[in-house]
């Protein structure tokens, strides 16, 4: 190996240190999204009922659905900057793995847009009057759960990226998909409500985690591939 | 062979008091199926038209190149 | 079998091929179909817990089953797309996902209209239900995806991307619907009504329909390839030949 060569490992962290960096540069791309959350949650006892009652039943469904809006409305920073400055391209036909570069990379967007939505999660939770035995359950599926949905996130994203404004588009493909992890993660806070133990739950949410880090980067290359053609 | 098994006309299109559900049901499958097996044809149609629209023209620059 | 299977990978040959067993095809699927609805709806006997609601899950039970197959179908054409490069099976999974998501709407209408006589409303959360509805949307994000490309190849192979992602998820939504259920406690069951109390003369219209229905779907499947095959290839010479020979029949 030449002195100037990175190897793999190197490489690997320079992907992920550039997309910590790209965030970083651009705050909004990190703000917004928390933003979006936390005005998207408070809509719901203004539009619907401010009683604790109320708003308890539906907390985790409100924390779960708004999180995985935001955490779709986040995507767009992921692969749009890259594509248009022409890197996305450099990064296909790089020799290192793709595989790996993919998974950096979203685990660099999801360290700067993701994690935040998790730390956030607690403050809404009580403004929706959860009760307090929930709080653990629901920061621990948002924390499984917020880096699957990045990773479905990303695959729509690839296929859209070549597509200028893709938003609404972006919405209709990977709503669907998602549709597991909420199940699963609103479910978690419910049956913790219910006194019941959630590790079950959080371990299928795992899994999902598991799948999606090995699957999804294959979908969001071949995404990749076909949208910078 | 089983036999009908309404006693009138009027029964089978009453259902037996379910009438609008059955009815309903088997309308918008209908329907649907109808479109579904008109739509390819219909298109069939309109791209032998498009095809022969592009001959014509190519046949016509073709014959005009040639004089 | 294979040379066979190979020669389908050819647009002219499966157009070719198609054209002569298509009478054939369009022959039995009527007559099935035909047979089954009459006798499904006039001629079975009444269900004697439900009466004659039931006459509904002759289409409605086919429908649903031939919904979720054909999604399979197309992801099977998708995953050939994707490996072999055989444009053929990206124009069969572009009509499949029509095909598909018609099956799907109607088994979707036919059930709320069956299921307001069982649970007194159209629409419930049940695990099917839900299921269903969502594998709908997975067929409406595949077309969509499809029509916001412009360029051909591009959009064929988006949308089989996508549709293999949706094959990996369909099983897990169906997991995750199932479980959700069991937490929320369904208002009522969707079987018939006790299966041995019917005689079997209840169940065999369904044979009918349902193979109908199966031949109904290559019916419309073959019609849009075969439109999908005379549009993308209208360069070659044998399109163009066919063309003219329309046009003289005309």
């Amino acid at each position: 190996m030449s002195r100037h060569s990175v190897g793999v490992l190197g490489s690997l962290r320079a992907t992920f240190m550039r997309e910590l960096l790209i965030i970083w540069r651009s705050p909004g791309d990190m703000v917004n999204p928390l933003m979006f959350f936390v005005i998207a949650v408070s809509l719901f006892p203004l539009g619907g009922d401010p009683s604790p009652a109320y708003l308890s039943g539906i907390a985790a469904g409100v924390v779960w659905v708004t999180a995985l809006l935001a955490v779709m409305l986040s995507m767009e920073s992921l692969f749009r900057g890259d594509y248009e400055d022409g890197s996305l391209e450099q990064l296909l036909l790089s020799p290192q793995p793709l595989y790996f570069h993919l998974l950096a990379k979203v685990a660099g967007h999801w360290l700067l847009t993701g994690l935040p939505l998790v730390l956030l999660s607690p403050l809404l939770a009580m403004m929706l009057a959860l009760p307090e035995q929930a709080y653990a359950p629901l920061m621990l599926g948002l924390l499984l759960g917020t880096p699957t949905l990045n990773l479905i996130g990303a695959i729509g994203m690839a296929l859209t990226v070549g597509l200028g404004r893709s938003g609404l588009l972006l919405a209709v493909l990977v709503l669907p998909l998602s549709i597991p992890v909420l199940v699963f993660g609103t479910g978690m806070v419910q049956t913790a409500l219910a006194g019941l133990p959630f590790t079950g739950l959080a371990a299928l949410l795992g899994a999902l985690l598991a799948l999606a880090l090995s699957l999804a980067p294959l979908a969001i290359g071949a995404a990749l591939r076909i949208s910078v053609n | 062979m089983p036999d009908f098994q309404f006693a009138s006309l009027g029964d089978f299109f009453a259902m037996g008091g379910y009438a609008f559900y059955v009815w309903a049901a088997y309308l918008f499958f209908f329907a649907v199926m109808i479109w579904n097996l008109l739509q390819p044809r219909l298109e069939r149609r309109k791209v032998l038209k498009l095809l022969q629209a592009r001959q014509a023209r190519e046949s016509n620059a073709a014959a005009r190149a040639g004089e | 079998m294979w040379q066979w299977l190979y020669k389908l990978g050819s647009p002219r040959h499966f157009y070719e091929m198609t054209s002569t067993f298509l009478p054939w095809l369009t022959f039995v699927t009527y007559f099935l179909l035909i047979v089954g609805l009459v006798w499904g709806l006039g001629f079975a006997p009444r269900d004697y817990q439900m009466g004659d609601n039931y006459r509904i899950i002759y289409i409605h039970v086919p429908l649903a089953l031939g919904a979720l197959w054909v999604y399979v179908m197309m992801a099977v054409m998708a995953a050939m797309h994707m490996i072999w490069n055989i444009k053929v099976a990206d124009m069969v999974a572009k009509s499949c996902a029509v095909v598909g998501v018609s099956y799907c709407a109607v088994a979707l209408f036919t059930g709320a209209m069956w299921g307001k006589r069982i649970w007194g409303v159209y629409w419930i959360w049940d695990a099917k239900l839900t299921s269903f509805l969502i594998l709908f949307f997975i067929y409406i994000g595949v077309m969509a995806l499809r029509s916001a490309f412009d360029s051909e190849t591009s959009a064929s192979k988006a949308a089989s991307v996508l549709t293999l992602v949706g094959i990996v998820n369909l099983p897990i939504v169906y997991y995750a619907s199932v479980w959700w259920n069991t937490l929320h406690q369904p208002p009522s069951r969707l079987s018939l009504s006790a299966e041995g109390a019917n005689p079997p003369e209840i169940w065999i219209p369904v044979f009918f329909t349902g193979f109908g229905l199966i031949g109904l779907v290559f019916l419309l499947v073959i019609l849009r390839t075969r439109n999908e095959i005379l549009w993308r290839e209208r360069r070659a010479q044998w399109v163009q030949d066919l063309v003219k020979q329309e046009l003289s029949r005309a």
